[in-house]
C-alpha cells in the first residue's frame, strides 16, 4: 500500500463550521509512504476519529478515504484483517491491551499473526524501553506509562506501510519518549513506511516532512 | 490457541456449563436409549408374517360343541366357497392340502438329546407363500424339504418346555440351522428326508411344506378315499384387508378370521407409542440443554465483547476469534455424547440377553452401529448449530 487519500472527509458528528480551520477535514489530502506527518490540533478536533476512520474501525463520516485508489468503506472483514495485520499499525490512545495477559503475552498475541519479530528482538525492545523487568508481569500490575511503552512495542511487531501514533507519549518523560522515538523511527525507516503522529502540539523527536493542522 | 484461550475463558461460568453437560447428558441418553431399545426390539414390530402377504386372510368356521356331532359342519361346502368367491373384496381363494400319509420327525443334537414326534404337513398354493423361491422349492431329486412352523411352537418351546426341562432357549436363527429328520410312510413304503426350517409364521397355525412335495408324497404314500374331503380352512386374498365389508361378511356367516397379530400386535403398538413418547421427551430435554449452552456462550461472548473487538482490531479474523468458543461447545458435546453412549451400553446389558434369546441374533450387533450413527447425526447437528450461532454472535458483537 502506497497512499492514503482523503477526499472531502468530515466526521458526521461535526458541522461544517466546526471544521473550518482544518487542513484535513473537507479537503483533499494524500498521505504517502516514507513521509513523516505531524497532525496537530487541540482536543476534540477529531484526531482519534481520523485514525479510527483510516483503521476502518468506524464508518461515520462523509466523503471518501481511498487506499491506493480503493474506497475503504467497501472493505469486507477479510480485507480489514489483512490491512490491520500487514499494512497499518496503530497505537491506540486507550492502548487496547489485555489486562489478563502478561506484558510479553500481549506482544506475542500480536506478533504471532505475522511472526514479524523474533522473541529475542522483542526482549531487546523491552530492554531499550526500560521495562524488561516487567516482561512477565501481568499487565494489570503495570503503570500507565509502562503500558504505553508495551503498546508501542506491540505496534512495531507487524509489517506496516503506515504507522499511526495517537498521542502515544502523553505519559512518558523526555528521556523515555526520546528512546521510544528513536526505536519507532528506526523501524519506520526499516520498513520504508510512513509515520503519522497525532499530537496536541508537542512535536517529540521526529523529523517531519509535513505538519498539518487538523 | 492457548493465549487466545487464556484470554477468552475469562467470565466462563462453570456452573452453567456443568448444567449443560448434565441436561445434555440426560436428554441425549434418553434419546439414544430410546433408539437403541427400538432397534433391539425391532423384530417385534416387523415380524408380521413374512410368509403370507398382509392381503391374505385365513378363514375357518367356528368350532362349536355341535360341530363335534357332525364333522361336515366345520368344513366349507362348495356352495360356501362359491359364495365367498363372489364377494367384491375377494381377489382369489386357495385351499389347504393335507398330508395323507404318516410322518415321524426326529431331532438329534448334542444340546437337545434325541426326540421323536409324529406330525403332519399341509400345503397351500405356492403363490400364497412369500418366501424367496429358491428357499421354497422341492423337486423329486431333493432329499431336503423346506418347512414353515407356527411361531407359537417356538414360543411354547422356549418359555414352556425348555425352561421346565432345563434345556437351552433358542433363537429363530439358531432353529433354522437345526436339521430335522423326517420319515414318511404309508402304502407299505417309507422314505427319509431332511427337513429344513425355512421360517416361522404367525398367521398359519400349521406345518407347511411345499405344494409340489405334498402332491408327490400323497401320490406315493397317501391312502385313498380322501379325494372328496372338504376344506376346513380357506385362504382368501383380498384387495384391501382393512375393508370393513370383510369383517361384516364373515361375521354374518359366523366364520373366523385368524387374528395373527393378536395381543402381541397390540403390545407392540403400545411399546412403540411409549418409545416415541420417550424419544420426544429426550429430544425436548436435549433442545433445552442446547439452548442453555447457546445462551451461556452468548453471555460469555457478550461479557468478553471488548476483548473480541480488540483481537479483531489487532488483525485476528472473526473465525479465529469464534473458534475457541466453538471448540468449547464441540468438546462438551462430544463428551456428553460419549458419556450418554456408554450409559446406554451399560443399561442395554441388563435387557439384551432376554432379547438375544427372543430374536434373531444376527441383527443385534448392527443395532449398536445404528444407535451410534443416530447419536452421531444428533451430535453433528448440535455442533453445527452451535458453531453457526457462535459465529453469528461474534459477528454481532465485534462489528
Amino acid at each position: 500500500m502506497k497512499t492514503i487519500a482523503l477526499n472531502t472527509v468530515k466526521p458526521d458528528i461535526f458541522s461544517e463550521s466546526d471544521v473550518s480551520g482544518s487542513e484535513i477535514w473537507l479537503k483533499n489530502i494524500c498521505f504517502e509512504k516514507q513521509n513523516t506527518y505531524l497532525i496537530f490540533s487541540e482536543s476534540g478536533k477529531g484526531k482519534s476519529s481520523l485514525f479510527d476512520f483510516i483503521y476502518c474501525r468506524r464508518n461515520d463520516y462523509s466523503g471518501e478515504i481511498m487506499f491506493d485508489g480503493k474506497n475503504v468503506k467497501a472493505f469486507n472483514s477479510n480485507q480489514k484483517r489483512e490491512l490491520r495485520s500487514n499494512h497499518i499499525s496503530l497505537v491506540f490512545q486507550g492502548f487496547r491491551l489485555f489486562e489478563e495477559l502478561t506484558a510479553m503475552e500481549n506482544i506475542e498475541i500480536k506478533n504471532r499473526l505475522t511472526n514479524h519479530k523474533t522473541k529475542r528482538q522483542i526482549e531487546e525492545m523491552f530492554e531499550q524501553m526500560g521495562i524488561s523487568s516487567k516482561i512477565n508481569s501481568p499487565l494489570s500490575l503495570l503503570s500507565f506509562g509502562q503500558k504505553q511503552r508495551v503498546a508501542i512495542i506491540r505496534s512495531l511487531c507487524q509489517p506496516f506501510d503506515f504507522l499511526l501514533l495517537d498521542e502515544t507519549f502523553s505519559h512518558l518523560d523526555e528521556t523515555n519518549y526520546t528512546i521510544a522515538c528513536s526505536l519507532i523511527a528506526a523501524e519506520v525507516k526499516n520498513q520504508n513506511a510512513a509515520l503519522m503522529v497525532a499530537s496536541l502540539g508537542e512535536t517529540y523527536k521526529f523529523n517531519y516532512n509535513y505538519k498539518i493542522r487538523l | 490457541m492457548t493465549l487466545m484461550w487464556k484470554l477468552l475463558k475469562k467470565n466462563l461460568s462453570i456452573p452453567q456449563l456443568a448444567g449443560y453437560v448434565f441436561a445434555g447428558f440426560t436428554g441425549l441418553s434418553i434419546i439414544l436409549f430410546g433408539i437403541q431399545f427400538y432397534a433391539d426390539t425391532k423384530p417385534l414390530y416387523s415380524s408380521n408374517d413374512s410368509f403370507l402377504k398382509p392381503d391374505f386372510l385365513v378363514i375357518n368356521k367356528k368350532v362349536s360343541t355341535l360341530s363335534n356331532l357332525s364333522p361336515a359342519s366345520n368344513t366349507f361346502s362348495e356352495k360356501d366357497v362359491d359364495d365367498i368367491k363372489q364377494q367384491p373384496f375377494v381377489k382369489k381363494i386357495g385351499f389347504f392340502t393335507s398330508s395323507k400319509f404318516g410322518i415321524r420327525a426326529s431331532v438329534s443334537s448334542s444340546a437337545f438329546g434325541r426326540f421323536y414326534t409324529e406330525m403332519f404337513f399341509e400345503s397351500v398354493p405356492d403363490d400364497f407363500i412369500d418366501v424367496q423361491s429358491e428357499k421354497w422349492t422341492w423337486t423329486d431329486e431333493q432329499s431336503d424339504i423346506p418347512i414353515i412352523l407356527p411361531r407359537t411352537y417356538l414360543t411354547l418351546y422356549n418359555f414352556g418346555f425348555a425352561q421346565s426341562q432345563g434345556l437351552p432357549q433358542v433363537s429363530e436363527n439358531l432353529v433354522e440351522k437345526i436339521k430335522l429328520t423326517v420319515t414318511i410312510y404309508g402304502n407299505g413304503k417309507s422314505k427319509n428326508f431332511d427337513a429344513r426350517i425355512a421360517g416361522f409364521s404367525d398367521k398359519l397355525n400349521t406345518i407347511l411344506a411345499p405344494e409340489s412335495f405334498l402332491k408327490y408324497a400323497n401320490a406315493e404314500y397317501g391312502h385313498e378315499n380322501e379325494k372328496t374331503s372338504k376344506p376346513s380352512r380357506i385362504l382368501v386374498e383380498t384387495y384391501n384387508p382393512s375393508d370393513p365389508l370383510i369383517a361384516k361378511y364373515f361375521g354374518e356367516k359366523n366364520y373366523e378370521i385368524a387374528d395373527y397379530r393378536g395381543n402381541t400386535g397390540k403390545a407392540a403398538y403400545f411399546l412403540r407409542l411409549v418409545i416415541i413418547t420417550v424419544l420426544i421427551i429426550g429430544l425436548i430435554i436435549t433442545l433445552l440443554a442446547v439452548s442453555l449452552m447457546l445462551l451461556s456462550i452468548s453471555l460469555l461472548i457478550y461479557k468478553n465483547r471488548e476483548k473480541l473487538e480488540n483481537l479483531i482490531l489487532l488483525g485476528y479474523s472473526r473465525s479465529t476469534v469464534a473458534k475457541p468458543y466453538q471448540m468449547l461447545g464441540l468438546l462438551l458435546t462430544v463428551f456428553i455424547f460419549a458419556l450418554a453412549f456408554v450409559t446406554v451400553l451399560i443399561i442395554r446389558n441388563f435387557y439384551i440377553e432376554k432379547i438375544f434369546i427372543l430374536f434373531d441374533s444376527a441383527s443385534i450387533g448392527s443395532t449398536l452401529i445404528f444407535t451410534f450413527s443416530a447419536g452421531f447425526a444428533i451430535l453433528f447437528v448440535i455442533c453445527f448449530a452451535n458453531a453457526l450461532w457462535i459465529r453469528k454472535k461474534v459477528n454481532e458483537t465485534a462489528k
